[in-house]
């Protein structure tokens, strides 16, 4: 078992096939509506004029897939009333659903919205790094699908030494907010956080899958 | 469904606390000079208080359990919101049976006691929306505008109650005056919660991970309304106020006006979190 697992997405190389999402819906039985893993596809770019008359696009599109990442300053740990939200040794955050009281308040906190509302069940989900097949030795189910092996996972210092993280990348929130245990590849378009220069252009295909 | 379970427990338990705020500083208006108090502004805070707390069960999705949600007290402020909101509650009923009796020192303690404890409630209760990952209720709009729907509301409830009964109580001017007085104030701090709760708008707008804002007013002409609103209850109260008859009505009619412009205004405070995506 890991020490602190991380995730690592290539955004390079990310096409956007939402393999992961479905992967994980298909494990874990996940009912419609409720999405520990998502893709968004992040866009904008529009015609520029140039000096001469012409015009020239600057059209850019790039995917991140996004679950819990198990922060090491989990908000969703420290707001919960009940304690339901919890952390354990090797960093996963995960919930008691014997205790969760249905408040939706880490869903609230959390910049991610890796809390999932399950209404059937009248609880919040989460990622849970499918955490059975970490003490197996396995990999996570969003990983094992991966076709591209855009999504990785590790322990979270060997692939921060491996990778440089651009994780302050739109859409992303500021990292320092809850320290995620998450390092990005940053695609060759990325665009800055919190500056409007795209939108996420799929917010139906990630609210309703 | 979900928005309106929390609008009403908020604004009934910031209506409450207002309401014994008002009533504490009603007898502190009045010097002392009269002996007995009536006990219906404490029976209304608490049944106020008691219909919040049905609210916040009802936005939960498992209300059977809400007694686990004490056991994060040191870290979770909304673990302390669900312990100060009943504590006040509790005060809040213990002074009604010592009304009905009279035993004055005991009941001016348990009225303070419920002043503070609803001080503490509604200052936890500021504290559950001051969330740094929701940049749109993290601002000083949100306490200010908390304050100011206790103060305004209590108010007004203050007024109505009092002059509902001044039929049987002549001495009634010391506290349907805190009542105006409440109302000029809260109606201050809603006016200081305008620049700031436009600013955080404008910075949650600018974050990725947030929709723009679909609703059917803007934030500038939502709270032209809202302001229209407070300024014709102010008008209202004080006819209320002066000497020309039928003081419940125009009370009841503040409180009407009041509160629609408190329920516009906390269901758009509610629609502004639109996360998406992520």
């Amino acid at each position: 078992m890991l020490k602190r697992p991380a995730f690592f997405l290539d955004t390079q190389i990310c096409t956007g096939c939402k393999t992961c999402m479905i992967a994980c819906k298909d494990k874990h039985n996940l009912p419609m509506g409720v999405r520990w893993r998502r893709v968004v596809e992040f866009a904008g770019g529009d015609w520029t004029r140039e000096s001469d008359g012409t015009f020239r696009q600057n059209v850019f599109a790039y995917y991140i897939s996004v679950s819990c990442n198990h922060c090491q300053d989990p908000i969703c740990v420290h707001t919960c009333p009940s304690k339901a939200m919890n952390q354990d040794n090797h960093g996963i955050v995960s919930v008691n659903s014997d205790i969760c009281v249905g408040c939706r308040y880490c869903e609230w906190a959390c910049p991610y919205s890796a809390p999932q509302f399950d209404a059937s069940l009248g609880q919040m989900t989460k990622c849970d790094f499918c955490r059975e097949e970490l003490e197996q030795g396995g990999v996570p189910s969003c990983v094992a699908a991966c076709p591209t092996r855009a999504l990785q996972f590790g322990e979270y210092d060997q692939l921060a030494a491996r990778y440089e993280s651009g994780l302050l990348m739109a859409p992303l929130p500021a990292t320092e907010l809850t320290e995620p245990n998450l390092i990005l590849e940053s695609h060759r378009n990325a665009q800055p956080a919190q500056v409007r220069t795209g939108a996420i252009c799929n917010p139906e295909e990630v609210k309703d899958a | 469904m979900r928005n309106w379970s929390l609008v009403c427990f908020t604004l009934f338990t910031q209506s409450a606390v207002g309401l014994v705020w008002v009533r504490v500083a009603g007898r502190w208006f009045a010097g002392g000079t009269r002996a007995e108090f009536s006990p219906w502004p404490m029976v209304i805070a608490l049944a106020l208080t008691i219909l919040g707390l049905s609210g916040a069960l009802a936005h939960l999705a498992k209300p059977r359990l809400a007694p686990y949600a004490l056991r994060n007290l040191a870290v979770s402020w909304l673990s302390r919101e669900v312990f100060l909101v009943p504590a006040f509650a509790g005060a809040v009923a213990l002074t009604i049976p010592l009304s009905l009796r009279d035993t004055s020192s005991a009941l001016v303690i348990l009225e303070t006691a419920a002043c503070f404890l609803g001080g503490a409630a509604l200052f936890a209760m500021t504290r559950v929306y001051l969330l740094e990952t929701v940049p749109v209720w993290n601002s000083p709009a949100t306490p200010l505008e908390f304050a100011g729907s206790a103060i305004l509301l209590g108010s007004a409830f203050g007024a109505v109650l009092t002059s509902l009964g001044a039929a049987d109580q002549p001495d009634w001017k010391p506290e349907i005056i805190a009542a105006g007085i409440g109302i000029l104030l809260g109606l201050m701090l809603k006016v200081l919660a305008i620049p700031p709760a436009l600013s955080a708008e404008r910075e949650a707008r600018a974050q990725t991970w947030y929709a723009t804002t679909a609703a059917s007013l803007s934030a500038g002409q939502a709270w032209m309304v809202r302001m229209g609103l407070n300024l014709i209850s102010l008008v209202l109260i004080l006819i209320a106020m002066g000497e020309y008859g039928l003081s419940w009505l125009w009370s009841c009619l503040c409180l009407i006006c009041l509160g629609t412009g408190e329920v516009m205004g906390r269901l758009r405070f509610y629609k502004a979190y639109r996360r998406i995506g992520l």
